[in-house]
């Protein structure tokens, strides 16, 4: 068989083995992260992920390339503000983390609240929803922010700020 | 100097994201400690802060869990592997096509795949998210004048998949799958 043909389990053993870049894995993982985040379910993020992937490959973007990251982190939020649910949002109980001597009672109570701030979230314009996404989940400086959506420092701060407002008051009228 | 509710307001964004410096914070909380309205707005845009981070954190162990997991439902089985694999070997694919137009080895005749060191571990790395995600052993590309077919083998033994790239006859999906199995499944896409 001819050299390159095929990528054979000797291969893949090697990048297992940590030879080849676990950056674009490192990266994946991150994009999955990011794209949960936007969309609430994991076999929807997941295709995301892929389409971005596909993307880069069609728009000739090289995985060398310094804008390489900034460039997956922009087409994937892009993608996910464009995405329709197909599935339904993961339910968020199973994956809070309990605080010390919380009751089952409490956990639940949490859990009702932070879909009350999810929903909240969805409702935002997408320029907002992207900012406070990447401000207060992923806790990326606002010149990453601006860099991701392409805007400036100040824009990106403007947005966040808007959207903290408008959270803050949407969760106030619902409780 | 005491400030007032305005120029406290103001300082919100700042005061959450840790931006002020200390003697503007020391100013800042001193108006909360005695302001009952702004401590309480100040109070539910930090108990904001909290959530989104709860959410943020939360989302980490979704991802963590994977699909199956997360969905609280098996794995939906072989037809999301497969097009998660298609959609990885279309990657590759597409890679080795980039990388060797960009050297301008395109010769006519069969469009040999030969990467140097650097490629192939870049390749590698893609093929084994790929071959990880299918739960594939193997992904075989072969080439033709105009035409990389790519072959997934899929963690179904019935099921292969071949990926076409460029002007493709029969001739490279039948080669890829020609396994002696009537009864496999196999699919076939054209780009």
């Amino acid at each position: 068989m001819p050299e390159g043909r095929q990528l054979t389990t000797k291969a893949t053993a090697s990048a297992r083995a940590g030879s080849a870049s676990p950056a674009i894995e490192l990266l994946r993982d991150r994009l999955m992260g990011l794209a949960v985040k936007l969309v609430w379910n994991a076999a929807d993020a997941e295709e995301i992920v892929q389409e971005a992937f596909r993307i880069s490959v069609s728009s000739g973007v090289g995985f060398d390339e310094e804008r390489f990251e900034p460039w997956m982190v922009r087409t994937v939020s892009n993608l996910c503000l464009n995405h329709r649910r197909k599935r339904r949002a993961e339910s968020l109980g199973p994956w809070i983390d309990p605080e010390t001597g919380e009751t089952p009672e409490r956990v639940a109570a949490r859990s009702e609240h932070l879909v009350r701030v999810r929903g909240a979230i969805e409702k935002l314009p997408p320029q907002q929803r992207l900012a406070i996404t990447l401000r207060g989940m992923e806790s990326m400086a606002y010149e990453e922010i601006a860099e991701v959506m392409e805007i400036s420092v100040v824009a990106a701060r403007s947005h966040v700020h808007l959207a903290r407002r408008a959270l803050a008051e949407m969760i106030e009228t619902t409780k | 100097m005491n400030l007032g509710c305005e120029k406290t307001r103001v300082r919100l964004d700042d005061w959450l994201d840790g931006l002020l410096d200390e003697e503007v914070r020391r100013e800042v909380n001193d108006h909360l400690a005695f302001c009952d309205e702004c401590r309480a707005m100040f109070r539910r845009h930090l108990d904001l802060q909290g959530d989104l981070g709860a959410l943020g954190s939360a989302a980490e162990r979704i991802v963590a869990a994977g699909p199956s997991a997360a969905a609280g439902r098996p794995w939906r089985g072989m037809r999301f592997a497969a097009s998660l694999a298609a959609a990885m070997a279309l990657l590759a694919t597409g890679y080795l096509i980039t990388r060797e137009d960009q050297r301008g080895v395109l010769p006519g005749g069969e469009r040999r795949i030969a990467l140097d060191e650097g490629q192939r571990q870049e390749l590698t790395a893609l093929g084994d998210l790929m071959v990880r995600r299918a739960g594939s052993d193997a992904v075989h590309i072969k080439g033709g004048p105009n035409c990389v077919a790519v072959n997934v083998e899929t963690s179904n033994p019935k099921v292969h998949l071949v990926w076409l790239y460029g002007e493709c006859g029969s001739e490279a999906a039948g080669d890829s799958t020609d396994d002696g199995d009537s009864s496999n499944s196999n699919e076939t896409r054209r780009l």
